[in-house]
């Protein structure tokens, strides 16, 4: 038996495995080294058993409703496992694979309510914009006009007719 | 998540380890939290996380017992949190289990301390290094001394 083997048992780092305290570090070496070292394997071992001796001294006989709880616990596992969420597995993932083109997707149906259009169209847009300023002032510029010319031959009517009585 | 044959076959398996290890459970469980029906509750606890976690509890060349409580330490984990600072010179002793017990009994009270603390108020061997102020190669000696005199009492 190695000296450090020796040293490494004696150091109390099995006790504080067997109860739970090592750290993950701790625990991977130990379960390394007793796979290495019989010596440590047995000390472990024997520990495990003291642990156990301990706890029967001190066990304390649980009343039937306890099961009771456990089975109806499990028997509704059973009976509702199926609608329990799934992992996303291989099975899964077929579900989504588009055959044929060997492309993955998964089916979303979604509205939206955007659309992308060219970068030029926003010069499009300005233009038939200041087109359309343009037109609507020269509109009514033209509408005034228009009134005003009408306003003008009713005058010049109105005018002629006097001038006929005359 | 479970798949369905599993929970089946292993149902009669957790009954099986029901009736050796809820005992041993339920009265390490009634010691960390003083409280019977907290303790069933917590039992049923392990248990039902129990099919999780069945095939490396019953994997052979490990202790069933051993996996078992170290399971009921992490369903426990909450319940540590709220247990507070160890007070070494505490005059009442009340990080001692309840029941009698002659493991127990034949400890020095500095390896009562060390062993209650981590055993059943599941402190951790850094926090309780550095909150009875000592270093935690400190600790892990005192408690393979613990574990000795368990051994020498057995």
């Amino acid at each position: 038996m190695s000296a450090d083997i020796q040293q490494y048992i004696n150091s109390g780092i099995l006790e504080t495995y067997i109860l739970g305290a090592a750290t993950p570090e701790e625990e991977q070496q130990i379960r390394h080294l007793q796979t290495q070292y019989p010596e440590v394997k047995y000390a472990l071992r024997q520990l495990e058993i003291d642990f156990e001796n301990m706890a029967k001294s001190m066990a304390i006989t649980p009343p039937p409703v306890v099961w009771h709880k456990i089975e109806a616990e499990i028997s509704d596992l059973i009976k509702h496992g199926q609608t329990m969420p799934q992992n996303f597995d291989e099975a899964t993932r077929d579900n989504y694979t588009r055959q044929g083109n060997g492309q993955h997707y998964i089916e979303v149906e979604a509205e939206n309510r955007r659309m992308n259009i060219h970068k030029n169209w926003k010069w499009i847009f300005l233009v038939v914009f200041i087109l359309s300023k343009i037109f609507l002032i020269c509109s009514i510029y033209f509408y005034l006009e228009n009134r005003h010319s009408q306003q003008q031959i009713r005058e010049l009517k109105q005018e002629i007719k006097e001038l006929e009585k005359k | 998540m479970i798949k369905q044959e599993v929970l089946t076959n292993s149902s009669s398996v957790i009954h099986a380890l029901y009736d050796k290890y809820a005992g041993l459970l339920l009265g390490y469980i009634y010691e960390v939290v003083k409280d019977r029906e907290i303790a069933e509750e917590y039992l049923v606890s392990v248990f039902n996380e129990l099919p999780e976690h069945i095939n490396e509890i019953t994997r052979p060349g490990l202790n069933t017992y051993h996996q078992m409580q170290l399971l009921a330490r992490k369903v426990l984990a909450d319940y540590f949190a709220t247990i507070p600072v160890c007070v070494p010179t505490n005059p009442e002793k009340n990080y001692l289990p309840s029941h009698p017990n002659k493991f127990l009994s034949g400890m020095t009270e500095e390896q009562q301390l060390i062993f209650c603390s981590v055993h059943y108020h599941g402190k951790s061997i850094c926090d309780l290094a550095a909150e009875l102020n000592t270093t935690e190669t400190c600790i892990k000696t005192i408690l393979k001394q613990a574990f000795e005199v368990i051994r020498r009492m057995a």
